[in-house]
């Protein structure tokens, strides 16, 4: 009796006393980040928290007077597992700005959840879907990183004219940051003149490739890959060790460096060297300001990437937007945070690879790279500078009424057999 | 009330409790706490109905609700304009209801024939056969998207999808299908599943036709998983591969296991403690490490606590009445007193 009397009372008292943890009203700015720290693309969620840090490290971890304290939301880079954490952090560490995700998928997920929580503003991390800022945007969701379409600017040209590629097909993770760089590359691809004769789409996480392999046909010049984390790795493994039949062309974070990095094996790194991608980080650049953020990047992170990757730079520009717009308003989120939200409207990001500026849709523009697997000395990879594209905008130059005509990105948007 | 509280008693403050508990917490507390423990209760309810009082323990009770959700999602409002029908908001709840009641009854169809653990791998493996199409498939299940931008309706100028209303709402559902099982636990049906549970062969052989009632059984629970499913796209206003993932059908297994299949309150108290180790552990342990730590405790109930929580009151229980009083007319944990049961069936 008195044992169960003891166990009722600590249910009540533990229902009674657990909501008062909770609640501490303070000065500090509450910040969560939604990162990959679980699953396939968790090499890229630790490079965003290292994006994170940097901008903030460069602030002193402090805006407008008020320190920033961080809380982690983990997801797999599922849109379910984007929504929890996200849910988490507004209603249990009260967060006032979000920034993330990293994943495709988990920011279409994440604008509908921002329409659904207006008291929050959504600050994107590198989820690159381009739907999120042009079809039904959401009034409190920003994004001064590119989006995947963007991220290919220049390289189906590139392929086409410098490298001579004419037939190609493609392998591409299967959701919709794939065909959103899927959509990148034909567009230009197709337009030179090129073919993609087969398209391979396999899900995000597949560990053995081996089926696909086989399936890639043999009469093609080069294979368009797009594959992110430890997919990458996994297929190139195996790629090669079926003999690595054709070229590859590579999506942004098949050839960044959260897999070039993984890369030890000589035979694995050799067959890479002049492998193409288009990317809005590289390693060599000659920039100034881009020189910087490497070196302080380098310095800071002893133990991270060799040179920052695409998430790294995507949470950057982010959490520098953050902090640029909050210290214009002094640090003022009143009024739903309206003043905040006019301001990071028309915050000019000081990027490492130059300025960036919103559009209506709160979308920002980009500078984009054409590069090429090279090896340093010491054998390891990177991405050499080949070209550089300024101010690519989300409709990639075209008129936006006719880039919008060419179709969301679907396994099938743009053809050309 | 110096003894001990019968379980009427106790039953009613924790009705009333569960009534006045939004006036006095958070949001945080009403909704992430409150209305996603009665969400998953009700979807582990499915399962400890037919595990409990059928014996049969199906994997698949997750993805039946998640079956509904899509459903809820393809004929209704969402974020894809590329995709699904927009019916009156109260048509494609019933579709919902009825989708998941079919494949209930579908599931049963395939399972009805095998017992034990080969019930439990067929039913797994539709399960995993469910997540794999629902990533793939474009056409009704947009593949790894999903859908998004789902909102509970208003109704009769009531916004569901405010915490309060919501709460409530997932409450009335609660209660309601608690009482629908364990009023069917008595019916002829119930009594005959009991039955069957514990001796098919002597059921058979007293003109019972075992099939049927176990294909009815999971027909009941497929009805019950869908409101949960309703329920659940509702409250997470999104549906992905992910919610009908291999994880979150172990997970309902695990609530079931936790709150214990012995009655079906443990449905609810599996949930709720499952729940707040949910989003409790992360408090205690540095954010990397949380899942290891969910684990461990999962770990130490199923170690010390066989037979879940219910279980363990029920213990409790009969320790009380020993040092206290004669004992009483036994609980409605009905199929534990298996032997009684059988007294009930007899013609």
């Amino acid at each position: 009796m008195t044992s169960r009397r003891v166990f009722f009372a600590a249910m009540v008292a533990a229902t009674l006393a657990s909501p008062a943890w909770s609640q501490a009203p303070t000065e500090e700015l509450r910040v969560g980040v939604l990162a990959t720290l679980e699953g396939p693309l968790t090499s890229l969620g630790q490079e965003a928290m290292r994006g994170v840090r940097l901008a903030l490290s460069e602030a002193n971890n402090t805006v407008a007077g008020r320190r920033v304290t961080l809380f982690t939301g983990p997801t797999n880079a599922t849109p379910d597992s984007a929504i929890n954490a996200a849910r988490r952090l507004i209603e249990q560490d009260r967060v006032q700005i979000i920034i993330g995700p990293v994943s495709g998928t988990e920011g279409l997920a994440l604008v509908q959840f921002a329409k659904q929580n207006p008291g929050v503003t959504f600050i994107n991390g590198t989820a690159a879907a381009p739907e999120a800022t042009y079809r039904d945007p959401a009034e409190n969701f920003f994004r001064f990183n590119a989006d995947g379409v963007m991220w290919q600017a220049g390289l189906g040209s590139y392929a086409f004219q410098a490298k001579r590629f004419r037939r190609v097909a493609s392998l591409v993770n299967d959701y919709s940051f794939g065909w959103a760089q899927m959509k990148g590359f034909s567009l230009e691809f197709c337009r030179a003149g090129g073919g993609i004769v087969e398209r391979l789409w396999t899900p995000l996480g597949t560990t053995d490739f081996s089926s696909l392999i086989a399936r890639i046909p043999r009469n093609i010049d080069a294979l368009y890959v797009m594959l992110v984390g430890a997919d990458a790795t996994n297929f190139i493994t195996q790629y090669i060790q079926a003999g690595a039949p054709v070229p590859l062309i590579a999506g942004t974070n098949t050839v960044d460096q959260t897999v070039l990095a993984t890369l030890s094996r000589p035979r694995l790194r050799e067959f890479m060297i002049g492998t193409p991608s288009a990317s809005p980080v590289v390693d060599d650049w000659t920039n100034e300001r881009y020189q910087q953020f490497v070196a302080n990047y380098r310095r800071m992170f002893p133990d991270g990437l060799p040179a920052p990757a695409s998430a790294g730079l995507g949470y950057y520009l982010n959490t520098q937007a953050m902090i640029q717009a909050l210290g214009a308003v002094n640090g003022d989120l009143s009024g739903n945070q309206a003043r905040f939200r006019q301001a990071l409207a028309s915050t000019v990001v000081d990027g490492p690879a130059g300025p960036v500026r919103l559009d209506e849709n709160r979308q920002g523009n980009a500078t984009i790279f054409v590069t090429e697997v090279r090896a340093a000395p010491d054998g390891r990879l990177f991405n050499s500078f080949v070209q550089a594209f300024p101010n690519v905008t989300q409709s990639m130059g075209m008129p936006r009424e006719e880039f919008m005509r060419l179709g969301v990105p679907a396994r099938d948007t743009i053809q050309c057999p | 009330m110096t003894g001990s509280l019968s379980p009427k008693w106790t039953g009613l403050a924790c009705l009333v409790a569960l009534v006045f508990f939004p006036w006095f917490a958070t949001p945080f507390w009403i909704v992430q706490i409150g209305a996603q423990t009665m969400i998953l209760g009700i979807i582990a309810l499915s399962l400890v109905w037919l595990a409990g009082y059928g014996g049969m323990v199906s994997m698949a009770q997750l993805v039946t609700a998640g079956l509904a959700s899509y459903v809820v999602a393809y004929f209704g409002v969402q974020s894809d304009p590329a995709l699904g029908f927009r019916l009156p908001w109260g048509l494609n709840i019933v579709l919902a209801i009825a989708a998941g009641t079919a494949f209930g009854i579908a599931v049963g169809l395939i399972a009805v024939r095998c017992f034990g653990i080969y019930m439990i791998m067929i039913t797994l493996a539709i399960a995993v056969g469910f997540f794999y199409l629902a990533r793939q498939n474009m056409g009704f299940f947009n593949a790894y998207n999903g859908f998004h931008g789902i909102r509970a309706p208003t109704l009769l100028g009531l916004s569901l999808r405010d915490p309060i209303p919501f709460y409530y709402l997932c409450l009335l559902c609660g209660i309601s299908l608690f009482g629908f099982v364990v009023a069917a636990a008595r019916t002829p049906l119930g009594l005959a599943l009991q039955g069957i549970r514990d001796n098919p062969r002597r059921m058979q052989s007293l003109g019972y036709n075992v099939a049927v009632h176990r294909v009815v059984a999971f027909g009941i629970a497929g009805f019950i998983a869908a409101i949960g499913g309703v329920l659940r796209v509702w409250y997470a206003g999104s549906v992905s591969p992910g919610s009908v993932g291999v994880g979150s059908s172990i997970s309902i297994l695990m609530i079931a296991i936790l709150g214990g299949m012995t009655h079906p309150i443990g449905a609810f108290v599996g949930a709720l403690l499952f729940n707040l180790i949910q989003n409790f552990a992360i408090d205690f342990i540095d954010r990397e490490r949380f899942n290891t730590m969910i684990g461990i405790i999962l770990l130490a109930i199923i170690l010390f606590m066989p037979s879940g929580l219910v279980g363990l009151v029920d213990r409790l229980r009969q320790d009380d009445r020993r040092g206290d009083r004669p004992p009483r007319q036994t609980a409605p944990n009905a199929s534990q007193q298996s032997p009684k049961i059988k007294e009930g069936n007899h013609p």
